[in-house]
């Protein structure tokens, strides 16, 4: 399934094997106050963080059927901190044993000349968005809670407009191959956030 | 006599038997909490208090027993008291009571409250006293009354509170709205408004990705061009203006263009129009009139810069008339059918029928 490029891309650091595994789900704006009360009374105690991020997704199309997909992610209310390019497989949704959606994943720091770079390889912007939210962790997983911005000029992040009137909740575990004993967890870890939020596998490709 | 005496002495023995368990367990217990604190899980504390509550429950069962006599009838009269060490009752106790002095014989054989105490119960059953029967059963039933409405609404409370304080007409989510966030998020839909309509996602590749910036105007009338054979200019021009857009590095990127023409895996729609441009260029090169700017990039490739320069017929205005003139007339079914071939293999005889002396004359 995957465009060649990226199996025959050097292996270093054996990051290529990590999977995500990912429960989505919603939650309208005016909810969002008693779901971050108790996320911050189920995770883990920590600082309440925030975080700004400007994503913007590039393509590259060969004579593949799928083009190859990255993104590259920037944070816009931290300054100096590393750009992040990441990978993402094809999401597969398993059986009923498994209870959250996995896809193949490789995450990456880079310098901030990442989007040259990119467009130098070949690559192209397909679209590009503001994400503004909460994040939360409870041992290995992690949550994140944010809106989603639409980019009303392209490049602009100051001219934004919000995509809906719910904010997107995302729980994930990024683990190596295999554990899917992970997936148990998160399941209960969802579980205690109903009826707030229902987090499910959702399958992209079923709303293309 | 003998016989109640025995039930007593029975009774009591019992009664000893129950308090030894319920205090051995309870010395276990503040032993376990004393010095496995850091390893005791809370399951476990539970099992000691069903322990210890179990035990009691017993003990209350054999006081209430029916054979078991009143032992409030029976009297302790202290027979001697000595302010010495008295060893027996020191090993009796476990060491807690080493005298049986008069210090501490008013608290340990104790069968009365405290004067203070007594008295006022005392008043308390007075003032029972006092109340008419009447008027007590109304009390009580105010009572009563009062502490079921309490309880009514607080288990109301509860019953809501338990349902995480939201009534179920009161949505937190909306399944639209994960729908939207999870399809925006993975593949871009209703995010890139700039985008034009007729292009696609990334799940439908082949047609032209023109959501970037510099390759948008380009993108764009590429996919007119397909459609109307006769609007060459506007074409050119932008990809003249998407080239303007970054000078220094177009001579590498031409050259990486035209061998990808044949077989670069990384090919893609916008390279395509830009080796097309390549073809039309070289094109134009077969016609006496050719004072094509456009095939300036291509000689890049294979000529100095200089000799670029030197050309007047490469540089100037007038070009982008004389290229349109010439294209309208001779070139513009070649351009056309050289653009909507397959990039791999488009027009191999074009390619193959130019010779370098062409480009140098």
């Amino acid at each position: 399934m995957e465009a060649p490029p990226v199996t025959m891309m050097p292996v270093t650091g054996g990051t290529i094997n990590m999977m995500e595994y990912l429960l989505q789900g919603s939650v309208l704006d005016h909810s969002l106050e008693s779901l971050i009360h108790r996320l911050r009374g189920l995770c883990d105690n920590m600082e309440p963080e925030t975080f700004l991020d400007h994503e913007m997704v590039f393509l590259l199309k060969g004579q593949q059927a799928s083009p190859f997909v990255l993104r590259a992610r920037r944070s816009m209310d931290r300054a100096g901190a590393p750009w992040h390019l990441r990978y993402l497989g094809q999401p597969e949704m398993g059986d009923k044993n498994r209870h959250a959606l996995v896809r193949n994943c490789v995450d990456i720091a880079t310098s901030e000349n990442l989007t040259d770079f990119l467009m130098e390889m070949g690559f192209r912007m397909d679209h590009e968005f503001v994400a503004k939210g909460h994040l939360f962790r409870k041992g290995i997983m992690k949550i994140v809670v944010y809106k989603i911005f639409r980019i009303l000029v392209p490049g602009n992040t100051d001219s934004t407009e919000a995509l809906s009137l719910s904010y997107l909740v995302e729980l994930s575990v990024v683990a190596p191959a295999g554990q899917d004993m992970v997936s148990d967890d998160m399941r209960n870890f969802a579980e205690q956030l109903k009826p707030l939020v229902h987090l499910e596998k959702i399958d992209p490709k079923r709303l293309m | 006599m003998q016989r109640e005496e025995k039930q007593l002495e029975a009774s009591l023995d019992a009664l000893l038997n129950q308090v030894a368990d319920l205090k051995n367990s309870l010395g276990s217990f503040i032993y376990k909490l004393e010095n496995e604190y850091d390893r005791l899980t809370w399951p476990s504390v539970l099992d000691s208090f069903a322990l210890l509550s179990g035990q009691l429950n017993t003990l209350n069962k054999v006081l209430k027993h029916e054979k078991t006599p009143l032992f409030r009838n029976q009297v302790i009269i202290p027979l001697v008291l000595s302010p010495d060490r008295d060893e027996d009752l020191m090993r009796q106790t476990e060491g807690r009571v080493p005298v049986f002095s008069h210090e501490v014989v008013p608290d340990h054989l104790r069968t009365k409250p405290d004067p203070e105490v007594e008295e006022q119960e005392k008043q308390l059953t007075t003032d029972a006293a006092r109340i008419g029967a009447d008027a007590a059963q109304k009390q009580i039933q105010s009572l009563n009354k009062m502490c079921s409405n309490l309880l009514e609404k607080i288990s109301k409370e509860e019953r809501e509170s338990e349902s995480g304080g939201l009534r179920p007409n009161k949505q937190t989510f909306n399944p639209a709205d994960t729908n939207a966030l999870v399809a925006a998020v993975a593949f871009g839909k209703g995010l890139s408004n700039w985008r034009p309509s007729g292009s696609s996602g990334p799940g439908q590749p082949g047609q032209p990705g023109a959501g970037t910036i510099l390759a948008g105007a380009s993108g764009l009338q590429q996919v007119q061009m397909a459609g109307a054979p006769n609007q060459q200019q506007p074409m050119l021009s932008g990809v003249q203006m998407a080239q303007a857009g970054q000078p220094g590095k177009m001579p590498s990127g031409i050259k990486t263009n035209i061998k990808s023409a044949s077989m670069h895996p990384y090919q893609r729609s916008d390279e395509a129009s830009t080796a097309f441009t390549w073809e039309m260029g070289k094109s134009a090169h077969l016609l006496p009139s050719s004072g094509l700017k456009m095939s300036r990039d291509q000689q890049v490739s294979a000529l100095p810069r200089d000799l670029l320069r030197s050309d007047p017929t490469l540089s100037g205005s007038s070009t982008d008339t004389s290229l349109s003139s010439s294209l309208e007339g001779n070139c513009a079914s070649l351009m056309f059918v050289g653009f909507t071939c397959p990039h791999s293999n488009y027009s191999p005889s074009l390619t193959s029928s130019i010779s370098p002396n062409m480009w140098l004359r």
